[in-house]
């Protein structure tokens, strides 16, 4: 039914009245929707693994995203391209790391495909023309190899000299 | 509420594994070989990353090999699509044995690196194009690629070099290879089609150039059913296309492009027309690009494009001198065409240059998916969906100097 609401909880128990449309673009909301037959507006569907700030977010997302067609499948065979983020998504996702990461894992766990494309895409392009120490400073890696390992590492590398 | 998002860590390392899997599966091999050896939890997710590489000089100078070396800190059954379109030693078909993409010109390949083509076993390979075929090898290569033993998965095949006069195919290939469903290739000799077509009972789309007239004595033993998809030049198109298409009944796409002979431009459509009719009823989307050049009046095209229902779309395009082009797909006429005539002004005459087939083999070739063969509109033909364009040599020359394909419009 059009401008039929539900209500969405966050882990910190804030609640959220979302047009069902809106928010059956997480596969998983949808599938709890028709699994449970929820369909009162005073039932609640919590979502333990994302907080209100994080939600507020992905419903802001998902609003925008509510006429889009279903994102194309993934082909294994087809290169990825990361070129062809809106305008908005690009300005949507002008947020921190810790936040860029969250909404990434609020996606996978409310299996919203398009919102975790662009967000995997849009770390990808934070990846793009750096050196492994501007990686590794970026994004606070921290290496736990031995020079031995290393050693074995470049070792198993050289397969391809042409004889 | 709580209006304040968190900043933890911006730790990379704190995302579960399938999540960066899905994160570098975006990022591209010369970026993503610098998380190499950043730890091993990285080392073990990369590893099962598949790679689509694009190995070619990015600019008009060649330049050092090494600077594709990063691409053996990869393991080379990753890689799963490879164009290479330059000199890299450290190409060897014997290791990339999980290919399912392959693009390769002879011109950049050692001997040693060319005999691998001929020797390896590629199980998951669906699409190969190779151009630019020494003369020597190509009719041994060509039956190569056509073993079903040596590639089983292969559904698209393109091919160029000089080899068409290599027209003896039953008597070094016995085995029908059904799996094949896509052929291009830049050049055929009309008397060795049926031995061709015998060979792939399930072809459903070919595509390519006859560089001399079909012969009228040629018979073909049987009707080729499977075949929905046709794209060639011919030498003389209005008798060519009525034997062609008497042995291929379920046509849904054909696209001509050829000369009309000296003559009457009407003559040619209206026999086209009665060809299509007889032979391709289940047609349903018809491409020309016919040439002539006449200083004698042009045929009111509202005439042609009444002899057909599929010829309504035909249009005359007008070049230079009396070049004229008579095309469904085209907006203009392309100047860069084999049929043009020119005149030469040293001589004050004019020349026809009369070369067929001219194949550009840098033309781009991404956008064949022979499982979309039904589906006829230009644009399925021209969404950059990854699989490179195959294409004879009009489209390269056309793209190139006008920006678009001709099959796309303004699309591309």
């Amino acid at each position: 039914m059009a401008g039929h609401k539900i209500k969405l909880q966050s882990s910190d128990g804030d609640t959220f009245d979302v047009e069902v449309e809106i928010a059956k673009q997480s596969a998983t909301i949808k599938t709890m929707l028709e699994d449970l037959g929820m369909d009162e507006e005073e039932d609640v569907i919590p979502l333990p693994n994302v907080n209100s700030a994080i939600l507020k977010k992905v419903i802001q997302w998902a609003t925008h995203h509510k006429d889009d067609p279903p994102p194309p499948e993934d082909d294994e065979n087809r290169e990825k391209n990361t070129n062809d983020i809106s305008s908005w998504d690009q300005d949507f996702l002008k947020v921190d790391q810790g936040t860029l990461f969250e909404l990434i894992l609020a996606a996978n766990y409310l299996d919203i495909k398009g919102l975790l494309d662009v967000t995997c895409k849009t770390v990808a392009n934070m990846i793009k023309g750096k050196t492994p120490e501007e990686i590794r400073r970026t994004f606070n890696i921290k290496n736990d190899f031995t020079p031995q390992e290393e050693e074995q590492i470049k070792k198993e590398n050289e397969w391809c000299e042409e004889k | 509420m709580s209006n304040i998002i968190s900043s933890k860590p911006s730790r990379l390392e704190l995302l579960p594994n399938e999540i960066l899997f899905e994160i570098f599966k975006y990022v591209k091999p010369i970026d993503l070989h610098r998380f190499v050896g950043c730890n091993q939890r990285f080392n073990n997710i990369i590893s099962d990353v598949k790679l689509s590489v694009d190995i070619q000089y990015p600019g008009e100078e060649e330049e050092d090999e090494e600077d594709f070396n990063y691409l053996k800190r990869f393991h080379p059954n990753q890689f799963i699509r490879l164009e290479l379109r330059c000199r890299w030693g450290a190409f060897n078909l014997h290791l990339f044995t999980e290919l399912r993409s392959l693009k390769i010109d002879c011109n950049y390949l050692s001997e040693n690196q060319f005999n691998q083509v001929l020797t390896a076993n590629l199980p998951d390979l669906q699409r190969f194009s190779i151009d630019n075929v020494p003369n020597y090898y190509g009719k041994e290569l060509l039956i190569t690629i056509l073993d079903s033993e040596r590639f089983p998965s292969l559904t698209l095949c393109q091919f160029s070099g000089e080899f068409y006069y290599m027209l003896e195919l039953n008597e070094h290939y016995t085995s029908p290879n059904s799996k094949i469903r896509t052929l291009i290739l830049n050049r055929w000799d009309g008397s060795s089609l049926c031995s061709l077509l015998n060979l792939l009972p399930n072809l459903r789309r070919f595509e390519t150039n006859f560089l001399e007239s079909i012969s009228k004595s040629l018979k073909f033993n049987m009707h080729y059913i499977t075949l929905e998809n046709l794209r060639i030049t011919l030498n003389d198109p209005s008798n060519d296309l009525e034997k062609i298409l008497s042995c291929m009944p379920n046509l849904k796409y054909l696209r001509v492009k050829g000369k009309i002979p000296d003559g009457s431009v009407l003559e040619c459509f209206e026999k086209m027309a009665k060809t299509v009719g007889t032979y391709s009823s289940n047609l349903q989307k018809f491409d020309c690009e016919l040439y002539f050049h006449a200083w004698i009046g042009q045929v009111d095209i509202l005439v042609i494009q009444k002899l057909h229902p599929l010829f309504k779309m035909i249009e005359c395009h007008f070049g230079k001198l009396i070049n004229q082009c008579y095309a469904t797909d085209l907006t203009e006429y392309p100047i860069f065409n084999e049929y043009a005539y020119v005149e030469r002004m040293t001589h004050n005459t004019t020349l026809y240059s009369g070369v067929m087939g001219g194949y550009d083999s840098d033309n781009d070739y991404n956008n064949y998916d022979d499982n979309d063969y039904n589906n006829y509109d230009d644009n399925d033909y021209n969404s950059n969906n990854g699989w490179t364009d195959y294409g004879l040599g009009y489209r390269g020359n056309y793209k190139a100097n006008y920006g678009s394909s001709p099959w796309s419009g303004n699309n591309d």
